[in-house]
Parts: structure tokens; C-alpha cells; sequence
């Protein structure tokens, strides 16, 4: 699931729905496992903060992966300090322990308890995989540079180390010249006699085509460094463990090809056409302009001027505490014979019964029934109570979109809900005393009526500015997510066609169950505030993507977006698709344009079921120009090439700086 | 003369009030004061001590002249409805720490209202300082007006019901609602406007019923209802 953090744009909402709809993608089991006990040391603190890249590629793809360490090693003066990964088996999770000891102890015993492990989680502890990265662009490099060439295990065992260097080639801040002088320093000093310099990866920012990766890319060059971990350290069978040595020893560099499903632009696609078809399809249903008549019925409201909550909260908390007509008995009169004639009189008006009465009636009326409708109204949790439930009255009579219609004529009716309660009339067959406390109980309830209906004319204002505010705030909301989408590839026509319509199906069989109700109750409340809005959008959108079609494999997608390619169609679109994104994808550039890199070995990852999979098992070249690694993932095809750099010293990297080349001209 | 505000050291504690042989005895317990002056007034109206203050100022009460008045009553408002007394405190505690206001000062049908302040005569300045209290209720009690309804039954032959008359006497100032009856069995009762006072109120009730008449709770102060003739 998607992390539930409060959103406060609609670019957030389409970061956050791009992770979920990520998350959402179907990974498969495969039997992939870490053949050496491997530790994973972050050098300094600016790669500290990609570790998530590395560690996310290791857990997809080796099954025993939460028994790797992760260790952060920083230098701060003198001093080193030390940190741990802590819950190493839990995924997507990056949690880091400060540590005591000297870097040297803190990785020995790292290394100590992977191989104090079953023997059943590493195939092969003859051999330890110490794989060190590290920002060519950190300080005090050459410090951390030494450490790494000392670091060695102290066991008896052959120790594979590899030190990932990844370079900046940006000129801001002198990065580029940083970098240089930092390669300079690792070629120098990783052949000098009685170091151990393993295999050194070079890794930069700036490509062989000219692009530079910016901080949304850069993360692809640990996930490269991920894999070429998982290559190097997968159990293999005889005919790739030949294949695989040629990843250690020397200087390298590699070229990578990522071809993913496009899932970032089906959320973002997906995301706009759900907001918009929502929207669309909910105020097609809802549009239609309310009559007085279907006003009032919403709200059941008499022909009195009464309404049924009114009623009900009348009766529930001022009826009951009301006197009953046979107490009105016992009302004093000035003579029987004024007495009898009130009994038999057909109406009995305010004079009269105030006459006979010497006053007591008003009075009693006053006290006995317009006084407890006056204490219930000034009491602040009632009034509270009763303003609640006309809210809920009022915003479960109408949608939205009925609302929206009702804000040009608010003046009007507003003026119908404030009508003044009128009397049910007068029975003339019934005792005097009923009449009196019908009348009573109308003054009552009059004066109950004055604050109730004053409040739900408020709420009615409030209700109508809610909806005013909420169009204006799903609208801001749709304008962002349509700013935050990047536009580039030329298949978003095909992305947009297919899941635009997809969605549009979607949300009308949502319609059509929901017959008669809102399809979207939560997304289309007009109290919602723009946090509570883009939630509510989040958890529609995260509904929507539990349907299969968002959950399909890389080829399978394609297939469906493409309406059924052929096998054949497909596979040369893939591999053109490959072929474009390595070009000029080598991590490194070289100014001298000297042709210091060859290229020894190339690897496609992919998942085993996939058919490009089949397809390149039994392609020739296969095993020996070529080899397979079945990737977990099934949303996307990777491809690298590792080349050798032959001559490392004579690599020159920028402009203002580089190595310097003794050699020149030779 | 001075009004201060509350004074804990000012206050009178343990006030009671009784009648004796048609006197009110009142008596309490003090910290400090050289006099106490006891206001009389219809209790169901304040009296604004400043405004008295300034009213006997304007008529040239000054404070010396008020202590060289011979008695206790002091002074009566412009529209008579208080009276003040001053008793000095030698007398006070020479009396047993009590002091009298005689019957002849309480008019019939007015529910008074007793209250005493505490106060220091400055004798340098010739000022008296008078201390206002923080809760009415510790030094103010009331003199309820007593009230005799008249309550009369008058069987009906061969019928269900009877006929009570009810007779209040008239009450000066009366606030609708003060009084009410209550009929015997019913969960009600009737509060009784002025019109009603002084007139002959015909209530037709069960038989075996009767009708009382009560102070409502928040006049209690002011009334109180003796037995029915």
C-alpha cells in the first residue's frame, strides 16, 4: 500500500498514487538466493541516502536476502562512526543503529553472524562479498579509500570485495574536478603492493550519450549496482559461473538499459481520468435542477411549515416535558359560570382564556411550555446536537452536483426554509382542555421552530459556500495532477487511450451498481477540506487499481495496450525499446574520447515466464554472448553490459579537470 | 464615606438572624471593625452601596455628622426602601456580640432583606471605610412575609369533583409566578400572577383531592406560606 501520508497537492496525490500503483505490481517468488554471505558498506554520508535502492533490488530478487548486513561507515574529525541496518528482513524498510567499534571490528562482525547462520541461507561461506559504495564527491574520499583497501574480514576466507565509485561529473561546486581527483587517487593507489583493491565499478552521473542522470534518475545507477550485486553473488549453474568472473577484477564501468512497464504514466493517466470521469459521470447523474417541491420533500419539510427532524427532535426532548391537557383541569377561573362557558365553547381565543383565568393561563402557558422550549435551546450541547443533525439532514438530502444547482437561487430558498410554522388548525369537537394545550403546545413549538429553522438556514448558506469552495478546491486539485504529470514518451498516446477508456468503464459500472446513490459518496462531500479531498481521491484511486489490468506484467501489458501484438511484433519492439535506452547509456564519459572501455559481457534481466525471456533462451549467442538472469520483478526488462577499463589512469573526465594524463600523446 | 472593596479581614463570619418579641436579633462573629452598619431594605431588590454612599453625601451626610447621630437608624433612602443602622463596636460586644432592630422598623407584606457590612472609622481623616463582601449569601439574610391563604372546599352533589376557592392576600410588588398551588395527584402546579392576589380563584378538583399553596423555589426567600385557614 501506498505510505498514508497526509497530501496537500495534487502533486502529491499523483507522487503518492505512482508509489501505490509501483507497490500494486505483481512480483513473483522465483528461487533466486545469495550464494556468499554479502555485507553492504555505504561509505560516507552521501550515499547513505540510496541505500533504499540497493537494499529494495536485493529483497525482490534473492530470497534470503533479510540475512545480508548493511553497514554505514562516517568519518566526522579523526573519528569513525559506525551504523547497522536493523530489521534487515523487513521490506522497504531503512532503519540505521549507531554502532560502537573501530569500522574494521563493525564489519568483521557483520560478516561473523551471516556465518553464524544456518548452513542452509548461504551456499558457500568459503567466500565473503563485501560490496563498498561510496559519492566520488565525499569528503576526506581518499580517507575512506584507504580504509576500504585495509578492510579485510580476518577470517580465513577469500573475501570478494568491490568498491562501487560513483562518480559526478556535474561542474557545479567543482564536483566534476572533485571526482576527478578522487578516481586519480583509486587508480593510483588500488595496485599498490599489499593492498587488496578488489574490483573497482565506476559508476557516474553523466553518460556516454551526453545526458546527465538529475536526482529523479539517479537512483537507476544503485539499482544498477543492485543488480550487478545480484548477478555476481547468485547461485549459478556451471555454464554462467564462467560467465560471472567476468564481473570482478579491475576497473569497470557498465552500460544500462531499463525498460519498465510505464507504470509512473498509467497512474499518472490513470489518476487525471479518474478525477475527470468521477467528476463528469457524478454531475451528468446528479445535474438536474431541484423543484420548491423536491426541496422540501428532501427535507421533509410540511405543509405547515414544519420538518420531520424538527419533529422528531421536538418530541424526543421538549413534548415529553410538556403538561399533559388533563392537567389544564385544574386551571383556576373566576366563576363556574365562566368556567362552563369555556368548556362549551367551540374556539377559545387568547382573551378569553386569559379572562377566565385571572392571568393564570398566559402564565401557565409561558412557564409551563414556552420556557422549556427557551431552556432547550439555551443549552449549548442541545443546540450543538441539533445543529449536527440538521448538517446530516441537509448533506444527506442532496449531492454535490444538486447543490451546485441550488446556488443561484440560495436567496429563494433560503426564504422557503425560514416560513414561519403555521398552526395545524383548531378541532372544535375535542375537550377544552386540548384546545388550550394546543394552543400552548403551538406557541411552544413556535418558539422551538424560530432557532431550528434560523440554524438550518445557516447550515443551508453553509452547505451552498462548502459546495462553492469545493468545486474551486477539485478543480486546483485536477490542474496539479495534470502540472505534476512529465509528458515525454511517444507511447503516452497509447497509455492515454487505453487506460483513459479503461477508467471510464470503471467508473460507470461503479455508476450503474449504485444505482440511485452517489457512486463516490466519499470523494464528493462538500466538507471535505483539500486534505481530506485528496485522500478520499487516493483511496478511490487505490480501489480502481485492484482490478487485474493494473497488476499485468510488462509483456502482458503491452499486449493489452497494444491491442494483441504478435509474438514476433513484440519482441522487435522490445528489443528496439532495449537497444534505444543502452545506447549512450555507458556511466561514464570520457573527454579524451580515448576507447578505453570493452565490453565483456552483457546480461538481460528478466523474469523467467516472460516470453522475451524464452525467446532470448533461444536466441544464438546465447551463454556465450549473452546471459540470463530470472529477475522476480515482471513489470520491466533490464539490460547491462560491463566493460573493462583498460586504461584507467589515462581516463580524463571534464574540462577544467581530470586525470592527468603523464602519458599524453603515447 | 469610603466603600472598599472585599476585605477578609472585614467580613463577617457565623451571621444569624432571629425573631424575638416581634425584634430581629441578629449576631455574628468578627476579625476586624470599629462599627457595622445593617442595611434593611426590600430584599427583592440590590441596594448599590456607592449610590447610597453619594446619596447621603449629596444631602451633606458627611461621616462625622452620621457617628454624632444619636440611635441606631441612621438613615432611610430618598425612596424609602432602606434603612440604615450603625452600631459601634463597644456596644456590639457589650450586647453579647449581638444586636436588635426593632420590630416597628419591618412593615407587613415586604420581605426584607438583612445585610451587614463591617466598617473602620478613620479618625484622623474622619473617614469611614466601608467593606463590600464577596458573596452575598454570608452576610445577608431575609425576612420572609408570612402569607395566610385562605382555602375553601364546596362539595357538589352526586359529582366527581369539588370546588376549592383559594384566596391570596395581596402582596406589594409581587412577582408573577413567586406563588403557585398544587393540586394533590397532579405533577404540575399553577403559578399565580398578581391579577390573581386579593380575588377568589375557583378550582374545580377530584373529591378526595386538596389544594396547597407553595413558594417557588427561587422566591422562597421572600415567602413563606403558613397554614391554611
Amino acid at each position: 500500500m501506498a505510505e498514508k501520508k497526509v497530501l496537500h497537492n495534487g502533486k502529491e496525490l499523483l507522487e503518492s498514487c505512482t508509489i501505490g500503483l509501483n507497490e500494486n505490481q505483481s512480483g513473483e517468488m522465483g528461487g533466486n538466493v545469495a550464494l556468499y554471505p554479502t555485507v553492504v558498506v555505504m561509505l560516507g554520508e552521501r550515499c547513505k541516502a540510496y541505500t533504499k535502492f540497493i537494499k529494495d533490488t536485493l529483497d525482490d530478487n534473492w530470497n534470503n536476502s533479510g540475512f545480508l548486513q548493511y553497514v554505514s561507515i562516517e568519518k566526522s574529525g579523526d573519528y569513525w562512526s559506525c551504523a547497522r541496518l536493523t530489521d534487515v528482513d523487513k521490506k522497504r524498510t531503512i532503519q540505521w543503529s549507531c554502532v560502537e567499534g573501530e569500522p574494521a571490528e563493525v564489519v568483521s562482525k557483520a560478516i561473523v553472524d551471516m556465518l553464524e547462520e544456518d548452513d542452509r541461507i548461504f551456499r558457500d561461506k568459503s567466500r565473503i562479498k563485501m560490496e563498498f559504495v561510496m559519492d566520488a564527491v565525499e569528503e576526506d574520499g581518499g580517507a575512506y579509500y584507504d580504509l576500504y583497501l585495509g578492510l579485510k574480514n580476518g577470517l580465513h576466507s577469500e573475501d570478494l570485495k568491490t568498491f562501487f565509485l560513483m562518480l559526478d561529473q556535474k561542474p557545479e561546486d567543482n564536483k566534476n574536478e572533485k571526482t576527478a581527483r578522487m578516481l586519480h587517487y583509486v587508480v593510483e593507489n588500488r595496485t599498490k603492493p599489499g593492498v587488496d583493491g578488489g574490483t573497482t565499478y565506476l559508476l557516474s552521473n553523466y553518460l556516454d550519450n551526453g545526458s546527465i542522470l538529475g536526482e529523479n534518475k539517479i537512483w537507476q545507477n544503485y539499482r544498477l549496482l543492485a543488480d550487478i550485486i545480484l548477478l555476481g553473488g547468485t547461485r549459478a549453474n556451471a555454464a554462467e559461473s564462467g560467465y560471472v568472473t567476468n564481473l570482478y577484477n579491475g576497473v569497470k564501468t557498465a552500460s544500462y538499459a531499463l525498460v519498465p512497464k510505464p507504470t509512473d504514466e498509467i497512474a499518472a493517466v490513470a489518476l487525471q481520468a479518474l478525477m475527470r470521469e468521477m467528476h463528469e459521470q457524478e454531475k451528468e447523474r446528479y445535474s438536474k435542477e431541484l423543484t420548491d417541491k423536491e426541496v422540501r420533500e428532501r427535507l421533509g419539510m410540511k405543509v405547515t411549515g414544519g420538518f420531520a427532524l424538527a419533529e422528531e427532535i421536538f418530541k424526543e426532548k421538549i413534548m415529553r416535558h410538556l403538561p399533559s391537557p388533563e392537567e389544564l383541569r385544574y386551571l383556576p377561573f373566576r366563576s363556574e359560570k365562566e368556567l362552563r362557558e369555556m368548556q362549551r365553547a367551540e374556539r377559545i381565543s387568547d382573551k378569553m382564556a386569559d379572562d377566565c383565568t385571572m392571568g393564570v393561563w398566559p402564565l401557565v402557558q409561558q412557564e409551563k411550555y414556552v420556557d422549556v422550549a427557551e431552556r432547550f435551546l439555551e443549552n449549548e450541547e442541545e443546540l450543538d446536537m441539533l445543529r449536527k443533525r440538521i448538517q446530516e439532514l441537509l448533506y444527506s438530502a442532496f449531492s454535490l452536483f444538486e447543490v451546485r444547482m441550488m446556488i443561484p437561487r440560495r436567496d429563494l430558498i433560503r426564504a422557503m426554509l425560514r416560513e414561519e410554522l403555521n398552526s395545524e388548525g383548531e378541532s372544535v369537537r375535542v375537550d377544552y382542555t386540548e384546545k388550550l394545550h394546543k394552543k400552548a403546545v403551538y406557541e411552544c413549538r413556535k418558539c422551538f421552530y424560530e432557532k431550528t429553522k434560523q440554524i438550518l438556514s445557516e447550515e443551508f448558506d453553509r452547505m451552498l459556500d462548502d459546495t462553492k469552495r469545493y468545486g474551486e478546491l477539485y478543480a486546483r486539485c485536477e490542474r496539479e495532477v495534470q502540472q505534476g504529470r512529465i509528458m515525454t514518451e511517444d507511447n503516452d498516446v497509447s497509455i492515454e487511450r487505453t487506460y483513459t477508456n479503461e477508467v471510464k468503464l470503471y467508473v460507470n459500472n461503479k455508476q450503474k451498481i449504485n444505482a440511485g446513490d452517489s457512486a463516490f459518496p466519499e470523494v464528493f462531500n462538500p466538507r471535505l477540506e483539500q486534505e481530506g479531498l485528496l485522500e478520499a481521491i487516493q483511496n478511490a484511486f487505490m480501489k480502481m487499481i485492484g482490478e487485474e489490468i493494473y497488476r499485468y506484467d510488462f509483456e502482458r501489458e503491452l499486449d493489452f495496450r497494444m491491442n494483441n501484438m504478435t509474438d514476433v511484433n513484440r519482441q522487435i519492439y522490445v528489443t528496439q525499446e532495449l537497444q534505444k535506452a543502452l545506447e549512450g547509456s555507458i556511466r561514464l564519459k570520457d573527454q579524451s574520447m580515448n576507447n578505453l572501455g570493452m565490453k565483456i559481457s552483457c546480461f538481460y534481466m528478466i523474469n523467467k515466464s516472460a516470453d522475451y525471456a524464452r525467446q532470448l533462451a533461444n536466441q544464438e549467442g546465447h551463454g556465450r554472448d549473452f546471459m540470463l538472469f530470472n529477475l522476480n520483478r515482471t513489470d520491466c526488462i533490464e539490460q547491462i553490459e560491463i566493460y573493462n577499463i583498460t586504461q584507467a589512469e589515462k581516463l580524463h573526465l571534464s574540462q577544467q579537470g581530470g586525470i592527468e594524463d603523464e602519458n599524453q600523446g603515447s | 464615606m469610603r466603600i472598599r472593596d472585599h476585605d477578609k479581614d472585614y467580613q463577617v463570619k457565623d451571621y444569624s438572624m432571629k425573631r424575638a418579641g416581634g425584634e430581629i436579633v441578629l449576631k455574628w462573629k468578627y476579625s476586624r471593625g470599629s462599627h457595622f452598619f445593617v442595611l434593611l431594605y426590600d430584599g427583592r431588590k440590590e441596594v448599590d452601596l456607592q449610590k447610597l454612599a453619594q446619596e447621603m453625601e449629596d444631602k451633606g451626610l458627611d461621616d462625622r455628622t452620621l457617628l454624632q447621630k444619636g440611635g441606631h437608624h441612621i438613615y432611610t433612602t430618598s425612596d424609602e426602601k432602606a434603612k440604615l443602622f450603625l452600631f459601634r463596636e463597644r456596644e456590639f460586644v457589650q450586647n453579647g456580640e449581638s444586636c436588635t432592630i426593632p420590630g416597628g422598623e419591618i412593615k407587613h407584606a415586604i420581605p426584607y432583606g438583612v445585610s451587614v457590612f463591617i466598617g473602620e472609622y478613620d479618625k484622623e481623616e474622619w473617614i469611614m471605610h466601608l467593606y463590600q463582601v464577596k458573596d452575598p449569601e454570608i452576610n445577608t439574610k431575609f425576612v420572609p412575609v408570612k402569607l395566610e391563604p385562605k382555602i375553601e372546599y364546596k362539595n357538589k352533589l352526586f359529582a366527581k369533583e369539588k370546588l376549592c376557592v383559594l384566596h391570596v392576600p395581596y402582596l406589594q410588588d409581587y412577582m408573577d409566578g413567586a406563588l403557585q398551588y398544587h393540586v394533590d395527584g397532579v405533577r404540575m402546579t399553577y403559578p399565580l400572577p398578581a391579577s390573581c392576589l386579593d380575588k377568589n380563584l375557583y378550582i374545580e378538583i377530584p373529591k378526595d383531592a386538596s389544594v396547597v399553596l407553595r413558594v417557588a423555589d427561587q422566591y422562597k426567600k421572600y415567602y413563606r406560606v403558613e397554614a391554611a385557614q
